[in-house]
């Protein structure tokens, strides 16, 4: 009986391996993160030039950026699944990738804590990672528990600027990008809620802002010619956040990658803000 | 004969070519494979092979158009770009992106840029060829102020649209414009090869007529050539099928523009032969390019546009260097 009952045991395990992926490709750094939180990071043969977090995920073989993906360069690390977001394309190769009979999981793009949370439990479906995904998930809602009350322990909502600096003219964030979902998150206010996206705004209109705070990315910062130029841009210079030397910096992928990593980005944000 | 040695030349250029590149890629698959079952088979046949059918078809467009135009306005300089028919194009493809970017999903989304562009190339080349026309007749000289005109108005309500697209949008229409042969698929190769052969076979039958028009307008005239109709041809068949390369590639700069130069150095400037020649080594051209996209930094891919202006822009420089040095 007993050894009917072991055998029994471990053709289920065997069966519910073999029908889970094995050969993975993540694309998006948010998922590549995902994979590598549930220990699922022996599964994937390959991710995106965006993936550059853990230090091991720089390693695997890189197919390119998420919305420029190569068909046959996928097909030639053998996956049996995929895993993009609804952001990934060009849509002719994900069509491609469905012809070859290659598993391909879709999921959202959206920037919020749900669907971190969302994204997570279907990996970790597809990878046989319940277990994984089950303390995963509980270890992210104790610290979503944690930020909720030091967002609530703020005296007031401080006022953030976010400035994109990467690649010339600097941009700040409006409403509907990932920097504004994360200074929400920490319980700031974004200055720019009237218009979407990144946008160029002139010095005048950063200092009206008034902002308390100034976040900006390490990228977009080094590309500005380092914090000390950065601080003394026009319009910033004059800001009380730069004044009261308020500008705060973090790693790109850490602040706005939306992944696991994300309720720790904005309790570290959240812990700059004044109390 | 001296013209069959260039043409079997370059013909067993463009065969071998096309050989090599079905032989490398990513996956491992080379033409032995056709005959098995397996993935490989599969990959060849639905990814490898498309994909080089389309750099021909487009390959023969760019450099053929950008050939005759040369010889329509008697102006080494001029390609299709030039005469505001791609820019028509990524005008249509990036309101698209930006204001009707619901479309870009589910099925619609495979097709919708290349209805896009090719629309918008045609349509820009009707405005042109509309402005341009007078008591029926159609200024050469105002075609190209008009392209030059449409050209910085499409530039203009690209920023704007640019400045009110998300980054998403924004990314999607800088890929687009970097031009790619990635993704291509059957469906594409039939319908673009069936817009392009026809045009290609009109061009070459106008090169006669081109030969003619390089002596000048008034000799053209004098020696019995219907202008009107050979200018009307070759604008209406350059536009569709630039129209048609642009819809399935984006937008693949310099071999419309290096080609019919260097081939003009060395085989002279009869249109007759021209053309074709243009035409294969264009393909040869846009092929070899696309290996390289596809295959140096595999398993990813480089956009095949940057290869062609990084391959193209310093031969050019050369060629006018030597032609003036000389």
């Amino acid at each position: 009986m007993a050894k009917f009952l072991i055998y029994t045991v471990l053709f289920l395990c065997c069966s519910n391996i073999v029908s889970k992926a094995q050969r993975v490709v993540a694309v998006g750094s948010g998922i590549n993160e995902i994979v590598y939180a549930l220990g699922a990071s022996d599964k994937l043969v390959g991710n995106c030039v965006s993936s550059i977090y853990p230090e091991d995920a720089k390693t695997l073989p890189k197919v390119g950026y998420k919305r420029m993906l190569p068909s046959e360069g996928i097909i030639s690390l053998k996956p049996d699944l995929v895993i993009m977001t609804d952001e990934a394309g060009p849509p002719s190769v994900v069509n491609q990738l469905d012809q070859l009979k290659i598993d391909v999981i879709k999921l959202s793009a959206n920037r919020s804590l749900q669907n971190i949370y969302d994204s997570i439990s279907v990996i970790a479906e597809a990878l046989g990672k319940e277990k994984e995904s089950f303390e995963l998930i509980q270890h992210l809602s104790k610290q979503e528990d944690e930020l909720k009350l030091k967002v609530a322990a703020l005296n007031d909502q401080p006022t953030v600027l976010f400035i994109l600096g990467h690649g010339g003219v600097a941009r700040v964030a409006g409403y509907d990008t990932a920097a504004d979902s994360m200074i929400k998150l920490a319980g700031g206010q974004n200055v720019f809620s009237e218009f979407k996206g990144y946008k160029p705004v002139s010095p005048e209109e950063i200092i009206k802002m008034n902002p308390d705070y100034i976040l900006a990315t390490n990228m977009g910062v080094d590309q500005q010619g380092g914090i000390q130029k950065f601080s003394q841009m026009n319009g910033v210079r004059d800001t009380p956040a730069a004044r009261n030397q308020n500008i705060l910096i973090f790693n790109s992928q850490y602040l706005l990658g939306f992944g696991p990593r994300t309720i720790t980005a904005a309790i570290d944000l959240n812990s700059h803000f004044d109390r | 004969m001296k013209n069959l040695h260039l043409y079997l030349g370059l013909f067993s250029s463009l065969v071998l070519i096309i050989l090599i590149s079905l032989n490398l890629g990513a996956v491992d698959a080379n033409y032995f494979d056709f005959f098995s079952s397996g993935f490989e088979r599969n990959v060849l046949i639905n990814i490898r092979l498309p994909r080089i059918i389309l750099g021909l078809i487009v390959g023969l467009s760019l450099s053929s158009c950008g050939a005759a135009m040369q010889g329509l306005f008697r102006n080494p300089l001029a390609d299709p770009g030039l005469m505001g028919i791609s820019s028509g194009a990524a005008f249509l493809v990036a309101v698209v992106i930006v204001l009707f970017s619901h479309l870009l999903d589910g099925f619609l989304g495979l097709y919708i840029l290349s209805i896009a562009a090719f629309s918008g190339a045609i349509l820009s080349a009707f405005i042109i060829t509309q402005i341009a026309k007078r008591h029926n007749k159609i200024s050469i000289v105002y075609v190209l102020l008009c392209g030059i005109a449409i050209n910085a108005i499409s530039g203009a309500l690209i920023g704007l649209l640019t400045f009110f697209s998300s980054d998403d949008q924004l990314r999607t229409l800088t890929l687009w414009t970097m031009g790619s042969l990635s993704g291509a698929q059957w469906p594409m190769v039939v319908v673009s090869t069936s817009l392009i052969l026809p045009c290609l076979t009109v061009l070459i039958r106008c090169s006669a007529g081109l030969n003619i028009v390089a002596l000048g307008e008034e000799s053209a005239v004098a020696a019995g050539l219907n202008y009107e109709k050979l200018k009307r041809r070759i604008i209406i068949s350059v536009s569709i099928a630039i129209g048609a390369a642009v819809a399935v590639s984006g937008f693949i700069g310099f071999i419309g523009l290096v080609i019919p130069h260097l081939l003009r150095q060395l085989i002279g400037s009869d249109h007759r032969k021209l053309i074709p020649c243009s035409a294969l080594a264009g393909a040869v051209l846009l092929i070899i390019s696309d290996l390289f996209a596809r295959t140096v930094i595999a398993p990813a891919e480089m956009p095949v546009g940057l290869i062609t202006a990084t391959i193209g822009g310093p031969i050019f420089l050369f060629i006018l260097i030597k032609e003036f040095r000389r």
